[in-house]
């Protein structure tokens, strides 16, 4: 009861037509991010969070929460048109959305990827509304000792899950957590690594950080694929589409005939979302490999089939909801969206962590009715422009990149006028461009930066409270669970899992020797 | 990959090291109180743990790893074919970035954002292969002066040019 309360209190305030603006501008940019090569919607929040500055707290939060939601969606386009994903999660829409298309029926494709990308988001966003503020209550009552190893648990399980690597994940988190480190000292306000220049003095500004390694880091990446890759033929055309508009249209009862599908892909998108560090792009192909092995039709997964395209967008689309429930409940992003959408709650004020629902609770569940409220208009955006998105899959990459690099320049010189985060911007973006190339999680070094004061704080709250004695650590039944889970996933992710690929690999080659 | 593993493990400690010992010794100050940690500890113990992860990840690729062979390795998570090892071409490729963003920056600096942004983008699009004039002049003309505009217009700012 109290929940219904709190979210008609939340309509109420976010019901107004400035909101509803900003929700339907940032879905309109969402999806153009996530149908233009190369881009998506993590560079689109990158690049937008510095114009938020200007936006109430709500308004910004649900401008990006639209943009989210329109990028995640936008990636399905050029996958289902031109078999090239926007966005990595959509490279498993493609699967069966290109061959769809191909066979003359692109706007069913398109049509059913967003139907089904607004329920699996719907979805999610019911189990954040519902799981959020209980989540939250229980982590009220943690206190710096729990949640100091908390921190520790959530750098060792996104370093695990990020990438392929536990150590070079550790590595990018550690570096980020040192990066974290340089401005101010936050309980003694000395110097620490500022090198002589005021510009540190706040430590290193977050937004040329984000944008740089996340946004312009990829762009950079690409424009040098480009020029290697100038002599390869161009892109497949456009597939055309047949002359019988109903051929086009999906039936109610086709969709939903698949309702198992999308509620296990729902579900199965939740459920990544809320663990941090597990990305969209897991969630969409282990929607599409559940729904692959338990349909009937799965030996035709592949050449065209609606539900593969069902269940691929509700999987990817139903993480953008959970992953603030460890946002809202502790703190910690579950994924690189959702790091950023913490770089502006704390711009705008906010301090994510389960205080937030006690100190700002009207404003999180007029964050909650927004988002519901952009699923409409996710829904109806999304439909009315289907034939213009499409015409956006037609800018050539050589026109949009370079552009995207203005696009950044601008986004960090705006919210301070200042030059030196240009420079920090352009440094960032060839630090994350060698980190892409030599396999170093960007995800594990943003999450580091983003929760290194935190975790500064917490540790220093710790040991003075405990007058150094941090054996309490080990007698704090939550406290000795999380260090327990870490120990667990450097053995596992660390010595275990490698050491079974080794093995498995010197089988393989021992029978394929045998076999030769 | 595994070349890739020994020369940043190599150069991430070596960084380490000179961090550990000289950038945050001399870039911190002793605690304000007995009570308190040193301000050094936190950017200590990341360092360190950079320090030992890296000599682990080089330990490992220079004792452990072998030789992958052609289709063996299976394809980075977070960036798929994106990783591709930090080979020459990659250091000279973010040379030719780091060369490109001095540039521009000191462009941006002391002539302006247009200008700047105009040779920056007539570069960028020849150096990915565009090549019809038109197109390299309207959108290299027309985007400084919209971002710019926009820039002014929406958000009240100036961005630089030593004539405004």
């Amino acid at each position: 009861m109290d929940i219904l309360n709190s979210m008609l209190g939340g309509f109420e305030a976010a019901f107004t037509l400035v909101n509803l603006a900003y929700i339907c501008v940032g879905i309109v940019l969402g999806i153009i991010f996530g149908v233009l090569p190369g881009l998506g919607s993590v560079t689109a929040l990158a690049m937008l969070i510095p114009i938020t500055f200007y936006f109430t707290p709500l308004a910004a939060i649900a401008f990006l929460v639209g943009i989210n939601k329109g990028g995640t969606s936008g990636g399905a386009i050029p996958a289902i048109l031109i078999n090239a994903p926007g966005t990595p999660e959509a490279a498993a829409t493609a699967l069966d959305g290109y061959p769809l298309a191909r066979q003359g029926r692109p706007e069913k494709a398109m049509k059913t990827a967003l139907y089904s990308s607004v329920f699996g988001d719907t979805f999610s966003d019911i189990v954040l509304i519902l799981l959020a503020a209980p989540f939250a209550a229980i982590a009220l009552t943690f206190g710096p000792n729990e949640l100091t190893t908390i921190i520790l648990f959530s750098f060792t399980m996104i370093a695990a899950l990020a990438g392929r690597s536990l150590v070079k994940g550790l590595i990018a988190a550690a570096l980020g957590l040192f990066l974290s480190t340089w401005g101010l000292d936050p309980v003694d306000s000395t110097e620490r690594m500022t090198f002589g220049t005021i510009y540190l003095y706040d430590g290193i500004p977050l937004l040329p950080f984000a944008i740089g390694t996340l946004a312009l880091s990829s762009v950079l990446s690409q424009l040098y694929d480009m020029r290697r890759d100038r002599g390869k033929p161009p892109p497949p055309p456009l597939p055309p589409a047949t002359q019988f508009r109903a051929e086009n249209r999906i039936a109610p009862r086709e969709f939903w005939g698949n309702w198992k599908t999308l509620i296990r892909s729902a579900c199965i998108g939740t459920g990544v979302g809320i663990l941090p560090g597990l990305g969209v792009t897991l969630a969409a192909f282990l929607g599409y490999g559940a729904a692959r092995r338990a349909s009937p039709r799965g030996d035709k997964f592949g050449t065209g089939e609606l539900e593969g395209i069902q269940a691929t967008e509700a999987a990817n689309s139903a993480v953008v909801g959970s992953n603030l429930i460890p946002t809202i409940a502790l703190g910690i992003p579950g994924n690189v969206a959702a790091a950023l959408l913490i770089g502006a709650f704390m711009i705008h004020g906010v301090v994510p962590g389960p205080l937030m629902m006690v100190n700002h609770a009207e404003l999180i569940y007029s964050i909650f009715a927004s988002m519901l409220m952009a699923n409409l208009a996710h829904l109806i955006i999304g439909r009315v422009g289907i034939r213009i998105w499409v015409q956006f899959v037609k800018i050539p990459k050589h026109i949009v990149l370079p552009t995207v690099v203005l696009l950044c320049v601008v986004g960090v010189y705006i919210p301070t006028n200042s030059m030196f985060d240009v420079g920090m911007l352009f440094m960032f973006a060839g630090v994350g461009y060698l980190m892409r190339k030599a396999g170093f999680s960007i995800v594990c070094l943003v999450i580091g930066f983003l929760l290194g004061e935190n975790f500064e704080i917490y540790l220093r709250q710790t040991v003075l409270i405990n007058k150094a004695d941090l054996t309490v650590l080990l007698t704090n039944p939550i406290s000795l669970a999380f260090l327990l889970l870490t120990l667990f996933f450097v053995w596992h992710f660390g010595i275990r899992l490698p050491l079974r690929q080794k093995r498995e690999r010197a089988a393989a080659r021992d029978a394929g020797a045998s076999s030769g | 990959m595994r070349t890739t593993h020994i020369w940043a493990g190599v150069s991430l400690v070596l960084a380490s090291i000179w961090c550990l010992f000289w950038v945050i010794p001399d870039n911190t100050y002793p605690p304000d109180s007995e009570l308190d940690l040193a301000p050094s500890l936190v950017p200590s113990i990341a360092i360190g743990s950079c320090l030992i992860l890296a000599a682990v990840m080089a330990a490992q690729a220079i004792f452990g790893g072998r030789k992958v062979e052609a289709g063996e390795d299976h394809l980075d998570e977070e960036f798929g074919a994106e990783a591709t090892g930090a080979s020459g071409r990659v250091l000279l490729n973010l040379l030719i970035w780091f060369a490109t963003a001095c540039a521009s920056w000191f462009l941006i600096e002391h002539v302006g954002f247009e200008p700047a942004m105009t040779l920056f983008l007539v570069a960028t699009m020849l150096f990915v292969g565009a090549r019809n004039p038109w197109t390299i002049a309207l959108v290299s003309l027309a985007t400084p002066i919209v971002l710019s505009q926009a820039a002014y217009q929406f958000f009240n700012t100036e961005l630089p040019a030593f004539w405004r």
